[in-house]
């Protein structure tokens, strides 16, 4: 695809830099992610029980509340995923605890970030680091669409 | 046993996979009910009573006559078994396996009747597990498909009751 003549490519890739004492910094780096489908294979999404009745009728028991648990366990899963992938993009990252094979580790995340020393303000950065590359963070959604009106106005 | 409100019960039908498939039933009107026997034998000691010894091991008989409300399995697909085909091995529930050890014997599932007294300070939860039960005569009613009549019997002396308080 090309947009006035430009092929547009390339993910979107957002720099996060953390200072630390003595003038050193982490640089973190969370990248767009294009499918999903490597997570939906891994955890598909709940879906509720239904009930059958005598006439054939069913009806989806979304009150079950072992789906309702599920549905919960499945979202944490999702968003922790999303973090852990979007950022594999930075060089030289490993996990201690996280293995992206297994769904039950990539909630630790948040303790390795925070043994790490990245304090709630620090975190919460990340995760709009990582909501802003993926296109979902709204508020960096309306700040570029501010720009570009704003520098649309100036063209003309 | 307390006697209790069947309405406020839920069968469950499960079978001896890991994780376990299982239907779980809500009964609108009828029974659910077992018979336990002890045979004894009276020794006479020259005509008048004198000791007593057990004698054999009696299977538990279970009688489930019921209308069903509703059921609901596992999943949210079509693969949800009926009741017939959860306690015979059939269509959806041809992959289930048997809750009996021994795979040489013949194919049986457990019913655990949960009742949960409403509201929760009416007294415990009890949940009553008859385990191994085979059926050995089924009736259908084509007029209620709804009904449920099954006899059967479960490979041990007594169910295994388990009251627990509830959480209000």
């Amino acid at each position: 695809m090309k947009i006035q003549g430009k092929k547009v490519e390339g993910v979107n890739v957002i720099t996060m830099v953390f200072p630390r004492q003595d003038g050193l910094v982490v640089v973190l780096k969370a990248a767009g992610i294009q499918s999903y489908e490597e997570f939906d294979k891994m955890c598909p999404t709940p879906e509720p029980t239904e009930k059958i009745f005598p006439n054939g009728s069913r009806v989806k028991n979304t009150k079950d509340p072992k789906f309702q648990e599920a549905v919960d366990i499945w979202a944490k899963r999702k968003v922790a995923w999303m973090i852990i992938k979007s950022l594999e993009v930075t060089e030289g990252l490993e996990w201690e605890t996280v293995d992206m094979l297994d769904p039950e580790t990539w909630e630790n995340y948040l303790s390795e970030l925070t043994s790490c020393g990245f304090t709630e303000a620090e975190m919460a950065r990340i995760v709009g680091g990582v909501t802003s590359a993926n296109g979902i963070n709204q508020q960096a959604i309306d700040e570029a669409e501010k720009h570009f009106l704003a520098d649309q106005g100036q063209v003309q | 046993m307390a006697l209790f409100d069947i309405k406020n019960a839920v069968i469950t039908i499960q079978d001896g996979d890991t994780p376990v498939n299982s239907i779980i039933v809500k009964i609108g009107e009828g029974t659910v009910g077992w018979t336990e026997r002890k045979e004894r034998r009276y020794i006479l000691d020259r005509g008048i009573l004198d000791d007593v010894r057990n004698e054999d091991e009696t299977p538990l008989d279970i009688k489930l006559d019921f209308m069903w409300e509703y059921y609901e399995g596992d999943s949210g697909t079509d693969a949800t078994p009926t009741i017939m085909d959860a306690i015979k091995q059939l269509n959806n529930a041809a992959d289930w396996v048997s809750t009996d050890a021994d795979t040489c014997r013949p194919y049986s599932v457990d019913i655990v009747i949960t009742y949960t007294p409403t509201p929760s300070s009416c007294g415990d939860q009890e949940v009553i597990t008859l385990p191994d039960f085979r059926y050995e005569q089924v009736e259908f009613d084509a007029r209620n498909p709804e009904t449920v009549s099954i006899t059967g019997r479960c490979n041990v002396t007594e169910p295994t009751v388990v009251r627990t308080a509830q959480t209000s």
